[in-house]
């Protein structure tokens, strides 16, 4: 069902007992659930509904298209600098919200938690509820829009969002570094990621190629790239402008990742990140390590069961790829600290399970 | 409510040196920054362990009785002041920095660590901890989580809810929680996120996980005069649309000057009616080239004066001279009430000569020093609590602009939080069935509503008024606010 308006949508979650949103649906096993649940289509919510250019916010509907949005702020020089995933795809900005997928831009500023402002949902009694604000800056009232990250669409359907962007650098350059081996790779990142060189992305991909990604002003770009270069003390070379852009622009579209793979996110840190490439590779699946060491992204394929798949003791969750609708996308260690606070909130904005567990 | 049962359990877990009850021991936490307030709570404890805290949550839980966590009461909303009828938690002795891994780059400290410390132990790491509060030097990070501290650089690094990645606590339920961990991307709900920003209506932290950032290895920072506050802030819109992003964006307004100027020598363009402090930061090289466009947009804004910082020392001097404008200020008058409210950017200007206008018709001086880099605007309002009706004239003006900022599509509050202090606004910016999914979640996890009771919720009795004036800390130099 497609709803048209914030009452529909209230009527919807009145009337039935168990529905689940999804924007464009670029992320199926995210929208899985244990039953049968009506599934609200937002794509009827697709407008930009504000942009202050001068203002460097805009607030637009949760099914609209990140590529629209994206073409609308680099048309006034601004951008997300969270580099949102999968937006070749056709992403929608509610589902990355409720994914809470961030690029490997989102190094240097953060990602998409901390761009969002605002964000107006029907909550699980069927309410029209406001969190957040329309200014960059704003402490007044629980903050419920970074609640609304990651949350699945299991506490509450997104009508619209309002987020913050900044002005897009005037040049990027990539730095591809080329190290001894993967420990050498992830020494050489630790080395990078302390330096005050400010990077926007620095990825791994294995065995032993660095990605560094700066930006800046013309005038200064080549010289801060040669700079990241020559302070990494391996073999590099500087891409071509226009192999920069498409080099990232393929990796946050996932080209990388053959058909009949499933798509897994990994969240880490940089001293997990040694022993989840040790447990990967004796099945060898193509992966990347994105945000110096924050953010694991493995291709899976689908035909091999999910148990040869070795997290060495990490949580992952599959954002892509053929899982059946029933199936929970999470895969190996769960974090059991948060499931206390977790029942309570779910409770408090979903009390008659209008929406599915959360996952 | 069952405080004599409360207190002869209390007895059992603190010594009588860490469970306070005397009426001269109470006095010190009476009143927070808000000091327009005081109330005597019941009893203060202070712990020295989480486990302490813990214990002592779950026996208020168990015998109905309020508390209010607090740490160094820096809260300019009033959002430590104690509850008559409960107890204070004083954390400032769980201060330990309890780990620091410069390979992960974050720092796990305990709710009373104090904000400047964690910069000071990362330093050798080069690291640093991004969100610095004016009063960085005494306030503590469990205070800073639970009002999501601001500070001068929020334009390119955020607030503290940008910086934290895990959070340990004791729900006022009574359970442990562990939200989040120690990475900067997680597989689910932004449970973080949430707490972050709560009021210290959900429980009380225990345990911190921060981001820490590399020192940034280079600063460009300019003050330039203007001959008014508009052609400051039309200064600030030709920077921010110019494609810089400053770290920090500051204006002082004349009488904002005036007292910086008595009270730390600070030197300003002659003839400025305002000031403008513009710092640029980053790799050298990068700034080098930015820094050529800065100058280029402050010299074409109709600049009064323009004096750049040539060394670390006179960076120092002019962030002094603004980080403690406001006590400045403070000096100028008996009393005064510090506002917080959010104006969008382009609508500065406009918001600036309101208030103008708003302060000529009560009578009242309003000072102003503000961020605005990002429209959060700090108007200082002057009274004299002892002259009749001044007071409810003061907090009428201050009404009065907060509705102001709403009316501009702001916000009541940039980074002090609503606390006590602005709880009746709250109902001004969201609706009734936003309150009540406030409301919904407060009581999940406080269902006897004992954490900081009375504090963001609209209603209540107000607590007796003091006599106001600069903080003691203030007085004594140590702290000043944003």
């Amino acid at each position: 069902m497609k709803p048209a308006s914030v009452e529909e949508v209230q009527d919807a979650v009145t009337r039935h007992a168990r529905l689940l949103p999804h924007g464009r649906a670029t992320k199926p096993p995210l929208g899985s659930a244990p039953e049968e649940v009506v599934r609200l289509d937002m794509t009827g919510f697709s407008t930009i509904t504000e942009y202050e250019p001068d203002e460097f916010t805009f607030t637009a509907g949760s099914g609209a298209s990140l590529r629209e949005i994206e073409k609308t702020l680099s048309e006034n020089c601004q951008y997300l600098p969270f580099e949102p995933p999968l937006i070749d795809e056709g992403a929608s900005l509610g589902g990355t919200v409720a994914a809470g997928l961030s690029g490997s831009g989102r190094l240097r500023f953060g990602g998409v938690r901390d761009f969002v402002i605002g964000a107006r949902f029907v909550d699980g009694t069927g309410k029209l509820v406001h969190g957040g604000g329309k200014v960059v800056k704003n402490a007044a009232g629980f903050d419920l829009p970074k609640l609304m990250v990651g949350g699945m669409g299991r506490l509450g359907v997104l009508i619209d969002l309002t987020f913050k962007v900044f002005p897009a650098p005037r040049a990027w350059r990539s730095i591809r570094v080329s190290c001894r081996d993967f420990a050498d790779a992830l020494g050489v990142m630790t080395t990078l990621a302390g330096k005050p060189l400010d990077p926007e992305a620095m990825d791994i991909e294995p065995p032993a190629t660095l990605m560094v990604r700066v930006a800046g002003d013309d005038a200064s770009i080549d010289k801060h790239a040669e700079r990241v270069g020559k302070t990494a003390d391996r073999p590099y070379e500087i891409l071509p402008p226009e192999d920069d852009r498409s080099h990232w622009e393929s990796g946050r579209n996932f080209k990388w990742v053959p058909d009949g793979h499933l798509l897994i996110k990994v969240a880490l840190t940089p001293a997990r990140l040694a022993g989840l490439e040790q447990a990967l590779l004796p099945a060898d699946p193509p992966r990347r390590y994105a945000v110096a060491g924050n953010l694991a992204w493995i291709a899976w394929p689908a035909d091999r069961p999910a148990e040869d798949l070795d997290l060495a003791g990490l949580g992952g969750m599959v954002v892509r790829g053929p899982l059946p609708s029933d199936a929970s996308p999470r895969l190996g260690a769960r974090q059991h600290g948060a499931a206390a606070f977790a029942k309570c909130i779910k409770t408090a904005l979903d009390p008659q399970n209008r929406f599915p567990p959360l996952i | 409510m069952e405080t004599a049962a409360l207190f002869s359990e209390l007895e059992s877990i603190y010594p009588p040196d860490r469970l306070l009850g005397g009426r001269a021991e109470l006095a010190a936490f009476e009143s927070d920054g808000l000091t327009a307030f005081s109330v005597t709570p019941r009893a203060v404890v202070i712990p020295e362990t989480a486990d302490e805290v813990v214990r002592t949550v779950r026996l208020c839980h168990k015998h109905n009785v309020p508390f209010v966590a607090r740490g160094s009461g820096t809260s300019l909303s009033g959002g430590s002041l104690p509850i008559a009828e409960g107890i204070v938690i004083a954390l400032n002795r769980l201060n330990r920095i309890l780990e620091l891994d410069p390979q992960r780059r974050i720092a796990v400290v305990e709710p009373g660590a104090v904000n400047l410390d964690v910069s000071r132990q990362a330093q050798v790491h080069g690291l640093h901890y991004a969100p610095d509060p004016s009063s960085q030097q005494v306030c503590t990070i469990g205070g800073n989580v639970a009002f999501n501290s601001g500070g001068a650089h929020c334009l390119k690094y955020g607030m503290t809810a940008n910086h934290v990645l895990g959070i340990k606590a004791v729900l006022a339920n009574g359970e442990l929680i562990e939200l989040g961990g120690d990475s900067l991307e997680q597989t689910g709900p932004d449970w973080v996120g949430l707490f972050v920003g709560n009021e210290g209506l959900f429980g009380v932290a225990i345990e911190v996980t921060l981001r820490l950032l590399p020192r940034p290895e280079s600063y460009y920072t300019v003050l330039a005069g203007y001959e008014s506050v508009e052609a400051a802030g039309d200064a600030v819109a030709r920077i921010v649309s110019s494609g810089l992003l400053p770290g920090a964006m500051e204006i002082m307004d004349a009488l904002a000057i005036e007292a910086a100027v008595a009270a730390v020598k600070s030197e300003y363009p002659p003839g400025a009616e305002a000031v403008l402090i513009v710092e640029l930061d980053g790799p050298s090289d990068l700034i080098d080239a930015e820094s050529r466009r800065l100058d280029e947009l402050i010299r074409d804004s109709g600049a009064v004066g323009v004096h750049v910082a040539t060394s670390p020392e006179e960076r120092a001097t002019i962030w002094k001279g603004r980080k403690s404008a406001f006590s400045a200020v403070g000096r100028l008058s008996p009393d005064f009430i510090v506002q917080d409210g959010v104006v969008p950017r382009r609508k500065l200007g406009y918001a600036l000569r309101r208030i103008d206008t708003l302060s000529k018709a009560r009578g009242l001086r309003v000072a102003n020093v503000f961020h605005a880099g990002d429209g959060n605007l700090h108007p200082l309002i002057l009274y004299n609590g002892r002259n009749e009706g001044e007071l409810e004239r003061a907090e009428e003006l201050a009404g009065e602009i907060i509705g102001l900022c709403i009316e501009l599509g702001g916000s009541i509050t940039g980074e002090h939080g609503i606390g006590m202090e602005k709880r009746d606004f709250l109902s001004r910016m969201f609706t009734d069935d936003d309150i009540d999914a406030f409301r919904r979640i407060r009581v999940a996890l406080d269902p006897k509503e004992i954490a900081n009771r009375g504090k963001m919720f609209p209603g209540g009795e107000p607590p007796a008024m003091a006599s106001g004036g600069l903080h003691p800390l203030e007085k004594k130099g140590v702290i000043s606010r944003e």
